[in-house]
């Protein structure tokens, strides 16, 4: 019988096809995280008021930080299960090599990003439709797709960078972890420390504002991408050794 | 051609060894069955062949590569064993279509017709089936994929008689139209037998035999007699060993005798007889039958 010869990029293109269909649950818990946090957020909208004798003015503040919350979150938790042993060994039921499963994860990632980018936006779009349909006088502060188009696809871009950032990070985090459970201990003193802390972690700050500050998109997006390539190289070194189905 | 060599391999577990010193070869299409004690390392074995596991010491060779993290071992390999964990959302005929996509040999038809055959509905879970039906699926793609090198590792764990004896039929059907190399690991030497050329028989975390069935069985016999003829018989002999069934003994021993020797055994009333495999293996991994009595007995 002749030995068949695979390139490891056909093998990524099956493996991401195949994690898609066997991980399309996680995309139905997007929406439906994103659903209930749009209406929580429309019946929570933030109360204002200011008045001055016989002036009143009374507003309510409505934006989509809860669904860009939820969707962070969302993508910590996607992050960590595709770095389970249960992940890996389904990859290994068909062809996979360490670097295939890893470039196929890194696919589903930005697809991930990409679709919680979108949802994530027109959830915006969504919510002033709510507001519109209360027959109040309203003030939007962002644009909307016909209006400001760039405007509208830079905002996609920038949650679909974010979300793939924090995958990859929680990803590399719990694939380091996976090799040596101790190195656990770490990363949850470092947890400890940052989210006990009563004044503003500076360094953490920086990382924050090392991407939030940044104006120019093309930066940004190289800030990024370089971070991503870094994550990448370092999870790919580090699952390279790890084991599959040891029980 | 060789398909797989190991060179003085040897595996920890943190420091607990699972073997020791392996050093051999496997030629393309042949059948070999690999035999040995719960916790022999058996699976540890099948699995640094199949590139899931790394060697802490030694060499292995798949396809002439390190099989752990080879693309090309993976894509000429299935490793089929009785803990396969599929995707929960995915119905049995979404699983088949990704073996499909993934293996360049894959056989749909028959898989299906084996699905058909073993009565397991397509539309189901893998979860939701006996566990009997989930490792006859399993058997099903093992054979399906028609991987040059198909590993099996107690792939008829659960399965009833029947099952068994179909899945070691189907198994020998395919692999005489379609020749490749098939590893299979079990318990019940007796039922895979027939499907076998090579023995690769572990014990100890070593390898205590490779070579083919029909050697193994030449290479021991089996003599029965009173425990006094049998002990003058075998003088000078190695006693592998010994049963006792009332006053008569049957013990298994080496089979180095001659002609003049085997003859020397009749004359004395000692009858001798070929050992099955069964009793060839039992005999290398050292399980005495009747072992157990002795632990009653005591």
């Amino acid at each position: 019988m002749s030995l068949t010869h695979r390139t490891a990029w056909e093998v990524v293109k099956q493996q991401f096809l195949y994690k898609l269909r066997s991980n399309a649950a996680v995309f139905t818990v997007l929406f439906v995280l994103q659903i209930i946090s749009m209406v929580l957020m429309n019946g929570a909208a933030m109360t204002s008021e200011m008045g001055t004798g016989s002036f009143e003015l009374e507003w309510n503040s409505i934006s989509t930080d809860g669904v860009m919350g939820l969707t962070f979150f969302w993508a910590m938790v996607f992050g960590f299960l595709m770095t389970t042993p249960g992940q890996r060994n389904a990859a290994y039921l068909y062809v996979a090599t360490p670097l295939t499963e890893n470039l196929a994860n890194f696919c589903l990632f930005g697809f991930a990003s990409l679709i919680a980018g979108i949802t994530t936006v027109l959830s915006g779009g969504f919510v002033k439709l709510l507001a519109q349909l209360q027959d109040v006088q309203l003030i939007t502060e962002t644009a909307g797709l016909f209006s400001e188009p760039y405007q509208f696809f830079t905002r996609v871009l920038a949650m679909a960078v974010y979300t793939f950032l924090t995958m990859m990070i929680v990803y590399t985090i719990f694939i380091i972890i996976q090799r040596n459970r101790l190195l656990i201990l770490p990363f949850i003193l470092l947890w400890f420390a940052v989210s006990q802390s009563t004044t503003p972690s500076n360094w953490l700050g920086d990382v924050i504002d090392f991407f939030y500050n940044e104006h120019s998109i093309l930066l940004f997006l190289g800030k990024a991408g370089v971070t991503a390539v870094l994550m990448a190289a370092l999870s790919l070194v580090i699952s390279k050794r790890i084991e599959v189905k040891v029980s | 051609m060789t398909v797989i060599t190991l060179n003085q391999v040897h595996k920890k577990f943190s420091r607990i060894p699972a073997l020791m010193d392996v050093t051999f070869s496997i030629n393309e299409n042949v059948i070999t069955g690999v035999a040995g004690r719960n916790g022999a390392g058996k699976t540890t074995l099948l699995k640094m062949i199949a590139g899931f596991q790394k060697t802490t010491e030694g060499e292995v060779r798949v396809f002439d590569e390190n099989p752990f993290g080879s693309l090309l071992v993976s894509a000429n390999s299935i490793y089929i064993d009785d803990a396969m964990s599929y995707p929960d959302p995915m119905k049995l005929q979404e699983l088949l279509h990704e073996f499909k996509r993934f293996y360049a040999n894959w056989d749909e038809g028959l898989a299906l017709r084996l699905m058909e055959y073993f009565e397991i509905p397509l539309d189901t879970r893998h979860r939701f089936l006996s566990k009997g039906k989930r490792s006859t699926f399993n058997a099903i793609v093992g054979i399906a994929a028609r991987c040059p090198l198909t590993i099996f590792d107690e792939p008829t764990t659960g399965m009833d008689t029947a099952a068994r004896n179909d899945f070691y039929r189907a198994l020998l059907k395919d692999y005489i139209a379609f020749p490749r190399t098939i590893l299979l690991s079990s318990h019940y030497i007796n039922e895979m037998q027939d499907v076998l050329e090579d023995l690769l028989v572990i014990h100890q975390k070593r390898i205590r035999y490779h070579g083919s069935t029909s050697d193994l069985q030449e290479a021991h016999l089996i003599i029965r007699g009173t425990e006094a003829q049998l002990r003058s018989a075998t003088s000078g002999k190695v006693v592998v060993s010994k049963t006792k069934n009332g006053l008569q003994e049957e013990w298994i021993i080496e089979n180095d005798f001659s002609e003049a020797e085997r003859s020397m055994l009749d004359r004395r009333g000692v009858k001798s007889t070929t050992v099955t495999l069964n009793d060839a293996y039992l005999a290398l991994t050292e399980q005495p039958r009747g072992g157990i009595d002795d632990v009653f007995d005591a």
